[in-house]
């Protein structure tokens, strides 16, 4: 078999054109590949996403059971428990004079202020029972609990007509509420403490404000997350939980607002 | 020996010390070692005929064809994870090598078998395109860390490459002496140039891997 000049040079041609089209072909798997490396890393983020959500959640419901049954027992057991002592003190000969009346008196005022104080906790720790009256009224009462201490002076205002969430997002804005005004006895110092619940067609906002010191956001909750600001982390995983948005504003010496958003789909009275 | 020859070399021989170094490196690379020795082999025989006994040499290819066609076809079974693929990988394998030792008890083991080293391209190339769309995807690794990726462009760019020069090169080298030498050097020496290159990006690919774990 023989070639001429011009059939070499055209399968010259012919392969250099194959070349160029494969490496084309090349190009274009590369490109596929990254389309598909794209969408398994969003699929895996979606799970982990869906994972860490479900993980969250079973840790609330295990937390709110357990909370409940902690109120359940101190209300049933260790309440039953002072009210019959109470009982018995009651039953005391009224003939006492001097120290022992005062001393027993004294024992009285305080047996009544435990029992007082164990319903309270009871009721505190039974969010859901709270929240049938729906949630500003709940916290209303976390808000009384808070003003009997007498460190910090507390105000709730609502605004608009009051729209019932989902029970579970109830229950978790309240625990929010809980978290936060913990926050402020615990670390802020603060003197005053305003709670503003705003219903507007189709949301609510939730606004904690206090006065106290204040910290560095940045300092505590880093990018990253992670264990330092793990009771803030808390608050925004739980609101992203409930499709809610959490917004911390905070400065050295200029108190903190925490800001929640929740979309309400289907508003009742 | 031309300098492109001798880096040809050069390359090869760096490709059967990763081989050997790193022949657990991941699936398929294991047979690599096989492909690269039986390729310095060839190339060692060829060198002794052609310069030191002065004797024809081109039977070689008779034999190291069907042979290298059954390591990338090993390789290939090793990476592919479709089943349809793999039945039809083991059997282009059964048919290329009858037909190809047909082809050459006709041909008395004489001349280049550039037919077959073509029909060897053309599966090559379908296996490659195909391996290149079906990678499996699953960790966050772009595709350039993947040895398989070298390994398949390597392929596609060398067959291509060689595929006029096989067609035509029986007859320049007793036609046209010097244009055969030219094309060789030009273009088989410097494609396999490539195609060790890329070859050692591919075993390098998974220590980059590691250290960038």
């Amino acid at each position: 078999m023989s070639y001429s000049d011009e059939e070499i040079y055209l399968a010259a041609v012919s392969t250099a054109t194959l070349m160029v089209f494969l490496a084309g072909v090349v190009g274009f798997a590369i490109f596929k590949y990254q389309q598909r490396l794209q969408i398994h890393l969003r699929e895996i983020a979606e799970m982990k996403a869906a994972y860490e959500s479900e993980l969250l959640r079973s840790q609330l419901e295990m937390q709110e059971q357990t909370l409940q049954t902690v109120g359940r027992e101190l209300h049933d057991n260790l309440g039953q428990v002072l009210s019959l002592m109470k009982i018995n003190l009651n039953t005391l000969p009224d003939g006492l004079e001097g120290k022992t009346a005062e001393k027993l008196g004294r024992t009285k005022d305080l047996l009544n202020r435990a029992i007082a104080d164990l319903r309270g906790l009871s009721k505190s720790l039974n969010a859901e029972n709270r929240l049938k009256a729906g949630l500003p009224t709940a916290i209303g009462h976390e808000l009384d609990a808070v003003r009997k201490t007498g460190v910090v002076d507390v105000t709730l205002g609502v605004r608009g007509t009051e729209q019932r969430l989902d029970p579970r997002q109830e229950l978790i804005l309240f625990r929010i509420v809980q978290e936060t005004l913990n926050n402020a006895l615990k670390h802020a110092q603060a003197k005053n403490i305003a709670v503003s619940l705003e219903y507007s067609v189709g949301a609510l906002n939730l606004t904690v404000a206090d006065d106290g010191v204040g910290f560095d956001l940045a300092q505590v909750l880093p990018p990253t997350g992670g264990e330092q600001g793990s009771g803030l982390s808390n608050i925004q995983n739980r609101a992203r939980l409930i499709g809610a948005e959490a917004r911390i504003r905070s400065a050295a010496g200029q108190g903190t607002v925490t800001t929640l958003s929740i979309p309400i789909s289907h508003p009742t009275a | 020996m031309s300098i492109g020859k001798t880096i040809y070399l050069f390359l090869l021989g760096v490709c059967c010390a990763l081989a050997l170094n790193r022949r657990n490196s991941g699936p398929g690379l294991r047979v690599m070692p096989y492909l690269f020795f039986a390729s310095f082999a060839t190339e060692i025989i060829v060198l002794i005929f052609f310069n030191l006994l002065h004797k024809p040499y081109l039977w070689i290819y008779h034999l190291y064809i069907p042979i290298e066609f059954s390591l990338y076809s090993i390789y290939f079974l090793l990476v592919t994870q479709s089943a349809f693929q793999r039945r039809i990988i083991q059997l282009a394998v059964v048919a290329f090598i009858l037909v190809s030792l047909s082809y050459s008890w006709k041909v008395n083991f004489e001349g280049f078998p550039g037919l077959i080293y073509n029909l060897e391209g053309l599966f090559l190339i379908w296996w490659s395109i195909t391996q290149l769309f079906t990678i499996n995807i699953s960790m966050d690794v772009p595709i350039i860390r993947l040895p398989v990726f070298w390994i398949c462009f390597g392929i596609l760019l060398f067959h291509s490459g060689i595929f006029f020069v096989n067609f035509v090169y029986n007859h320049l080298s007793v036609n046209r002496v010097g244009l055969a030498k030219q094309l060789n050097q030009l273009i088989i020496t410097n494609l396999n140039c490539l195609l060790y290159i890329f070859f050692v990006v591919a075993f390098l690919c998974p220590i980059r891997m590691k250290k960038s774990i």
